[in-house]
């Protein structure tokens, strides 16, 4: 599956807090969900994903990593902040 | 002088719009942060403000509860802002679907400027579109759940809101109605057709080309200003704006036009306090287009910083507009102020003020008496607090001086702007054609004392042997529009100067032009055909190898030396063109007066580096310049390779000078004058020469091609 950010949906921030905000509903982000929302900004394929997350916090352990992503990307979708490009 | 909050309020701002933390490490009493986090209100950038301060050593020592209750009030500004945008996207991508594509101004697309776009707080969205398109718009904002604000919508500004929005809707940029500024529309008649898109957030929206949309940030801050003043905002939006569309924007055009409305000192001066207060590294190319060095920023500093986003500062403030607006209004209309329409405004300042008024016009009086009592009341309630009539209109003071200050209004206390006012005025009476013959008079009575008195100081007719050589090698050409007296003038003129010359003058007037001399040939064009295509006609039929080209409405003096310059470009290969110095009746501004205009014009913009650079001097009297006044003498192979667009009705000067640059290098004859009698009363020509919109147009597109 590829993920990417909807069109209109704003990521921003004001101190250190981050947050995305669409029509009527806002999301404070942690950092990992920021993370992963930045890279989502172009379209991503969950491998790749997990491969940045991988690099950026120096993971060894996939499997683990693997289900928090899904976790983390089915939360966005739920909440209407990406939308899934292609099967 | 600022105050040091002021200043630490400005620094925190610029740190912000750049991306830097303050890292203050002075103490700094709650008062003291009172008053910065007030100014920060008062301008709508606190959430700016914040992302500047929060990790600074100085804030971090404030007590821990006021921090987090600014953080919360900057959160709050900014998600508010935030989810309005996303609704405003909404919106737009519903419209799309329909096929509408508003403009938007200002707004969104000003906050995509900053680093944070939702720091940036707007208290509205303010949406273009074609005046014919309301009905559809209205139907599709309905249907997407927004609601008019007032039933009245036959406003030129309609507004709408829905639970997380409020838009603006104009049929104008600007409301025409207004007798201040109503007229700046006439600058946004075309914009729908040059319209661009831009994407924000994933989404398509639309907006003016960055030359439109620079100039109405400008109109809209002017506006403002004349009303009860501008916010550090404005100012930024302006300065970040031109920064980023540095080399798309066509700067000539927007001088111009800043020109045209009196306000180029203003606009300066804007861009200085950009330059030195807001950005870290303002380009150079904005620094000299503006000659920001020579602008006092101060009081206009002052007065943003005392009235906050808009002039909202305070009520007097905002009752202060009254005064403003119809000094403007007089400047504009030409009627003197007087103090009945102080006691009763205008019922444009009215419905402003009151809705009900707006609603049903017929009640005016009533909105008069409720002023006057509500004046009255305040003048009692809050004698000690400063908020009471009397202080609105010492803001009102104030602010007219200031506008004086930057040349916005002229200064009514000298006699020389009295004069000038009652002089740019009759150009439009009803006594025009009774004034042409007068001008004429002057001119011509200024001409022959101006010639008399170079005489005495031992300045020659041509001799036989110069008027010879000039004969053989020179071919005047002017082109004549219904100006048939000036034209045989200037036939005349030339031949008394230089005998037997010969002379080419196109003319496309509705009566064609007949000059019974051996030396002349009238071409003949169709009815308005334009300048350019006059020349261009003209030129083709030059068989001497120099061409001097000429106005009808000018005339050769003593000074002249048409044959003294012919050897110098005889004897100069590397120049192609001299230019002439001129002076105009009836003010007689000398030649080097009129030559500073062209010292400040490097053609930085051509498509072609000057062969030799611009100020090069050649001798004592010839300096190499970009750009020169329509006089001049040229190699004719060469203007020939440079040519007319026939395309150009009005306005070829620039445009001529700008493909010029690089191909034919040009140079300022700077002790010779040519004598310059532009009748401003002449309404037929008048009419005709300032219709010039198109001319712009063909202009800018042609330029981005050529660019592109």
């Amino acid at each position: 599956m590829i993920f990417k950010a909807r069109p209109g949906t704003i990521l921003t921030s004001v101190g250190n807090q981050f947050f995305l905000v669409s029509v009527n509903k806002r999301l404070r982000l942690n950092d990992t969900a920021l993370f992963c929302w930045e890279r989502l900004s172009s379209s991503k394929g969950i491998e790749d994903l997990i491969q940045a997350f991988m690099d950026e916090y120096e993971i060894k352990d996939a499997e683990e990593l693997d289900k928090q992503v899904r976790e983390l990307l089915e939360e966005l979708q739920r909440g209407h902040w990406i939308e899934v490009i292609t099967e | 002088m600022m105050e040091r909050m002021e200043e630490l309020f400005l620094d925190a701002y610029r740190c912000a719009v750049n991306g830097k933390d303050t890292n203050w490490q002075e103490e700094i009493d709650e008062s003291g942060w009172r008053r910065i986090f007030h100014i920060a209100e008062a301008h709508g950038v606190l959430p700016m403000i914040y992302e500047a301060l929060w990790n600074s050593p100085s804030f971090l020592k404030l007590e821990e509860n006021y921090r987090k209750r600014i953080r919360e009030r900057a959160e709050k500004m900014m998600l508010s802002q935030a989810q309005s945008t996303a609704s405003v996207l909404e919106l737009c991508q519903y419209l799309n679907r329909l096929g509408l594509h508003p403009m938007i101004m200002k707004g969104m697309i000003c906050r995509n400027l900053y680093l944070h776009p939702e720091q940036r707080i707007s208290t509205d969205e303010d949406l273009l579109i074609p005046q014919e398109q309301y009905e559809q718009y209205h139907k599709a904002f309905v249907e997407h759940g927004l609601t008019p604000v007032s039933a009245d919508t036959e406003l030129s500004e309609v507004s709408y809101q829905a639970n997380q929005m409020y838009i603006e809707l104009h049929k104008k940029p600007f409301p025409p109605e207004s007798k201040a500024y109503g007229d700046l529309n006439r600058f946004f008649t075309e914009v729908e057709s040059r319209k661009v898109s831009e994407n924000i957030y994933g989404v398509q929206v639309f907006c003016m080309d960055p030359t439109d949309h620079l100039l109405y940030l400008i109109c809209h801050v002017y506006k403002h200003f004349l009303n009860s003043g501008t916010g550090i905002r404005q100012i930024s939006d302006i300065v970040l704006f031109s920064i980023k569309h540095l080399d798309e924007i066509d700067w000539e055009l927007i001088q111009d036009q800043c020109n045209e409305i009196g306000i180029t000192d203003f606009v300066s001066t804007i861009y200085r306090i950009g330059e030195k207060y807001i950005c870290d590294s303002f380009p150079e190319k904005l620094s000299q287009i503006w000659d920001t060095g020579k602008c006092d920023e101060q009081p206009l500093l002052k007065d943003i910083l005392a009235g906050g986003l808009y002039g909202t500062s305070s009520e007097d403030r905002l009752h202060s507009s009254n005064v403003t607006l119809r000094t403007m209004e007089a400047r504009n209309t030409g009627n003197r102020l007087s103090l009945l329409g102080t006691i009763f405004p205008s019922y444009e300042y009215m419905r402003n003020r009151f809705s009900y008024v707006r609603r049903i016009p017929l009640l005016l009086p009533i909105g008069w008496l409720h002023r006057l009592i509500t004046y009255g009341m305040d003048s009692i309630l809050h004698k000690h607090t400063g908020n009471d009539a009397s202080e609105a209109l010492r803001i009102g003071n104030e602010r007219v001086q200031l506008m004086r200050h930057y040349q916005i209004l002229e200064d009514s206390g000298t006699r020389e702007s009295l004069l000038k006012r009652i002089y740019k005025r009759s150009h439009h009476s009803v006594f025009a054609p009774l004034l042409s013959p007068i001008f004429m008079f002057i001119a011509m009575s200024e001409y022959h004392i101006l010639n008399l008195f170079w005489k005495s100081r031992e300045e020659r007719m041509p001799t036989t042997q110069e008027q010879r050589v000039v004969r053989e090698n020179v071919t005047f050409i002017a082109k004549s529009f219904e100006r048939k007296n000036l034209a045989k003038g200037l036939c005349r003129n030339i031949t008394r100067y230089y005998p037997g010359a010969r002379i080419i003058i196109a003319d496309d007037s509705r009566e064609p032009l007949q000059v019974n001399m051996n030396n002349v040939t009238v071409v003949h064009l169709p009815f308005n055909s334009g300048l350019s295509a006059g020349l261009k006609a003209a030129l083709e039929q030059v068989q001497t190898p120099y061409v001097m080209r000429m106005d009808d409405d000018e005339l050769l003096t003593v000074r002249t030396k048409v044959h003294r310059e012919l050897q110098y470009l005889q004897e100069h290969p590397e120049l192609d063109l001299i230019g002439f110095g001129h002076t105009t009746a009836i003010r007689l501004h000398s030649p080097m007066f009129n030559f500073r205009e062209y010292f400040r014009q490097p053609m930085n913009d051509a498509l072609k580096p000057l062969k030799i650079p611009h100020m090069t001097k050649l001798d004592t009297n010839h300096i190499v310049l970009g750009k020169v006044a329509n006089i001049y003498l040229a190699r004719t192979d060469k203007l020939r390779e440079v040519g007319f667009d026939e395309n150009i009705k009005v306005i070829d000067h620039h445009e001529f000078f700008w493909r010029a640059a690089g191909v034919i290098t040009s140079a300022a004859a700077l002790d010779t004058v040519v004598f310059h009698r532009h009748n401003p009363y002449l309404r037929k020509y008048r009419k005709y020469r300032s219709d010039y919109r198109n001319d712009l147009d063909y202009i800018r597109r042609k330029r981005r091609k050529l660019q592109s």
